[in-house]
């Protein structure tokens, strides 16, 4: 698997502030990178130095072996950003809009390739409405196929999903994945975790600058990943007795629920055999595996709780 | 997934120009700001800003009330330049009158004005003006002293004649005005007008126009493609170098025809003076826009570039006029050029042997103020 996008070292810093934080990473061809952290976590910053919007302060990126800000010719035409706020030509119809951004690529738009990106968006039926008259699902459709218009081989969307329907949530997806199978190579930041974990084939994890881990999506949710325990009380209880709390179980809910992760694999034995002991009375069981929203709660509490000690 | 294609030139450069051509004419607000706006505003300045001193509101005061006064307020009163708007009694109560504006100039006799003069003695005639406005103040007291003057001399004459000695030569000069003969001040000022419009819409508009875009997030769907800077703002600029050229055909056809503005040199001169001028005003709202952050401050910008570029271009007071240490400030100002290319064309019939140097001018400026913008408007991205 070759890289398509290498980022050595990039820094960028506003002031005192450092919005990214000496990031190394290479992206793959083919895959779809789920770019995961909170907001102001240095996601848009990141990926606007991919596209050649910014500068690093420090450190070098590459696109397909050029250097974005050197060769910024050769680079943006292999990248297509789809950008986190909404934007649109207000004198301008839908045809018109990808057309010229076409233009902006330095090609002509094809009829068919005109009417298939229309038609995989949705938007074969408002190829004439002025983009001012769209919805806001539509806009954010419409910016997409600006992006693909020169048919990139990378494919940024910056939190594609944001304030977006269920519905449209799905049908993006099943887009993404359909251009993925054409061979583009998908980054994509969100800080939906659903949208990383029903997506992406690897996770980096931002925050505060600085990538804190980066894996493939099922080692990341198997190495971090546990089965957690909820035992619901019959009868609530002021404090967890100590051999509960020997164990490292928690005291949720105001008392009514006892909670407890233990590493895939790890026995509920000792836990149950100390809930006996204390004489409490469950009055529900219940278990699941944890969710990339554990593991990512667990890093930045962790790498914070670092930063902080 | 297809090799990319080499991106053209030429298709870039054509989707900017269309795109810009598109928005500006889809944009019934902006049209009427480029087109209409300057065309009216050129025909009411031009009737507005007329430097031609007459009918100066005048009181007389004459306690003589001798045929000799009457006869002198009456020739006076007669040329134009004043008006007789009455009689005061006393010169305080003319003063007052001034002061009140109810006049801007006094003509008062004295009591013996008549015995005065024909006794030979010497006749003094006082003359109050209003100092407001120094250039009507200058024409009132030169019509009026001119008038007392030739009076005189022609009383000395007189006396001369009388006591049979032969009167000296008469010494009189004869001006001879070329190129405005009756000088009237609008085939002066509308070319000026046409330029400080000019200057002021096309900045404005281009300044605005990249901020409005940078505003609402379209111009980073711009940079994100191959698109050299300078092609960028070169396709944005030439729409309103053409729209530019369709105004100036415009005013000077309204000029012609309001205004008797001759049109004696070549318009093809003036054309391609025009061109490089629009490169001067055109890049320096670009140059204003890389900048600024937002529309507000472009609109700031705008004002901080075109009020003293129109302040200190000669149009409204004349350069010489100006301290020392500021004169050479106005050689850098693209619109003491083109007033002087548009005036030297249409009054003057200048040609290119003339005017070369201003063309030349407007070109240097234009060239570094447009590689300035694509300087800065690349290091924007920081
Ligand atoms: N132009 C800017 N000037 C100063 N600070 C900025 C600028 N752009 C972003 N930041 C700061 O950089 C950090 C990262 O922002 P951003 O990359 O937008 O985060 P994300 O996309 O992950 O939400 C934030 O703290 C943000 O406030
Ligand atoms: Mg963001």
């Amino acid at each position: 698997m070759d890289t398509v996008v290498a980022i050595r070292g990039v820094t960028k810093r506003y002031g005192p502030l450092v919005a990214v934080d000496g990031i190394d990473l290479g992206i793959r061809r083919g895959e779809i990178f789920g770019l995961l952290g909170p907001n102001g976590a240095g996601k848009t910053t990141l990926i606007s130095m991919i596209a050649g919007l910014l500068r690093p302060t420090s450190g070098e990126i590459s696109v397909l072996g050029h250097d974005v800000v050197r060769e910024y010719r050769e680079t943006r035409r292999a990248i297509g950003l789809v950008p986190q706020e909404i934007n649109f030509d207000p004198f301008f119809n839908v045809e018109e809009t990808l057309r010229m951004q076409a233009g902006y690529f330095g090609v002509r738009l094809a009829e068919e390739r005109l009417v298939e990106i229309l038609g995989a968006l949705d938007l074969l039926s408002k190829r004439t409405t002025n983009s001012r008259a769209l919805s806001g699902g539509m806009k954010r459709r419409l910016l997409i196929g600006k992006a693909l218009v020169h048919d990139p081989a990378v494919l940024f969307l910056d939190e594609p999903t944001a304030g977006v329907d269920v519905e449209l949530r799905r049908s993006l997806w099943s887009y993404v994945r359909r251009l993925r199978e054409r061979g583009t190579t998908i980054v994509l930041t969100t800080h939906y975790l659903e949208e990383a974990e029903e997506l992406a084939d690897r996770i980096g994890v931002i925050d505060r600058g600085r990538l804190l881990v980066v894996e493939d999506k099922d080692a990341l949710l198997s190495r971090h990943g546990a089965k957690v325990l909820r035992l619901s009380l019959a009868r609530p209880i002021a404090s967890l007795p100590a051999p509960l709390v020997a164990v490292g179980a928690r005291l949720d809910a105001g008392g009514s629920v006892v909670t407890f992760e233990a590493s895939t694999g790890d026995a509920f034995g000792p836990l149950l055999a100390a809930v006996a002991d204390a004489g409490l009375a469950v009055g529900d069981v219940e278990t699941r595996r944890t969710t990339l929203e554990d593991v990512f709660v667990r890093l930045v509490s962790r790498d914070r709780g670092e930063a902080t000690a | 997934m297809t090799a990319p294609v080499r991106p053209s030139a030429r298709v870039q450069l054509a989707a900017v120009f269309r795109k810009e051509v598109q928005q500006t004419v889809r944009d019934r607000r902006i049209m009427f700001m480029l087109v209409v706006a300057p065309l009216i505003q050129t025909v009411v300045f031009g009737f507005a800003v007329d430097f031609e001193v007459d009918r100066v509101p005048t009181v007389v005061v004459d306690p003589d009330r001798s045929a000799t006064s009457r006869e002198d307020a009456r020739r006076l009163l007669a040329d134009g330049t004043l008006l007789s708007t009455g009689e005061e009694i006393s010169a305080e109560a003319a003063s007052a009158g001034i002061d009140a504006g109810r006049a801007s100039a006094a003509l008062v006799f004295e009591r013996r004005a008549e015995a005065d003069r024909l006794s030979g003695r010497g006749q003094e005639v006082q003359v109050l003006l209003d100092g407001t406005d120094p250039n009507r103040t200058t024409v009132t007291s030169g019509a009026v002293s001119r008038f007392f003057s030739e009076l005189g001399e022609r009383l000395a004459r007189e006396r001369l004649e009388a006591s049979g000695q032969t009167p000296p030569a008469q010494l009189r000069p004869i001006p001879r005005v070329a190129f405005n003969p009756g000088l009237a001040t609008a085939p002066y000022m509308v070319p000026g007008i046409a330029a400080m419009l000019l200057v002021i819409v096309t900045t404005f508009t281009s300044a605005m126009g990249l901020a409005r875009e940078r505003e609402m997030g379209t111009l980073e769907q711009v940079l994100v493609t191959p698109i050299r800077p300078v092609l960028l703002l070169v396709g944005k600029m030439a729409p309103f170098v053409v729209i530019g050229l369709l105004v100036v055909a415009l005013l000077i056809g309204v000029g012609t025809w309001l205004f008797a503005i001759p049109i004696r040199g070549s318009l093809g001169l003036l054309f391609l003076g025009t061109v490089l001028y629009l490169l001067t005003t055109l890049g320096a709202g670009l140059l204003i826009s890389t900048v600024s952050a937002n529309q507000q401050q472009a609109f700031l910008g705008g004002f901080l570039f075109t009020i003293p570029a129109v302040l200190l271009s000669g149009l409204m007071t004349p350069i010489l006029a100006m301290p020392g240490w500021l004169r050479p400030l106005t050689l850098l100002n693209p619109i003491r050029w083109y007033a002087e290319i548009m005036r030297g064309v249409l009054l003057r019939g200048a040609g290119l042997a003339d005017l070369w140097l201003q063309l030349a001018v407007l070109l240097v400026i234009g060239v570094a103020i447009m590689a300035a913008a694509t300087l800065r408007f690349r290091r924007r991205l920081g």
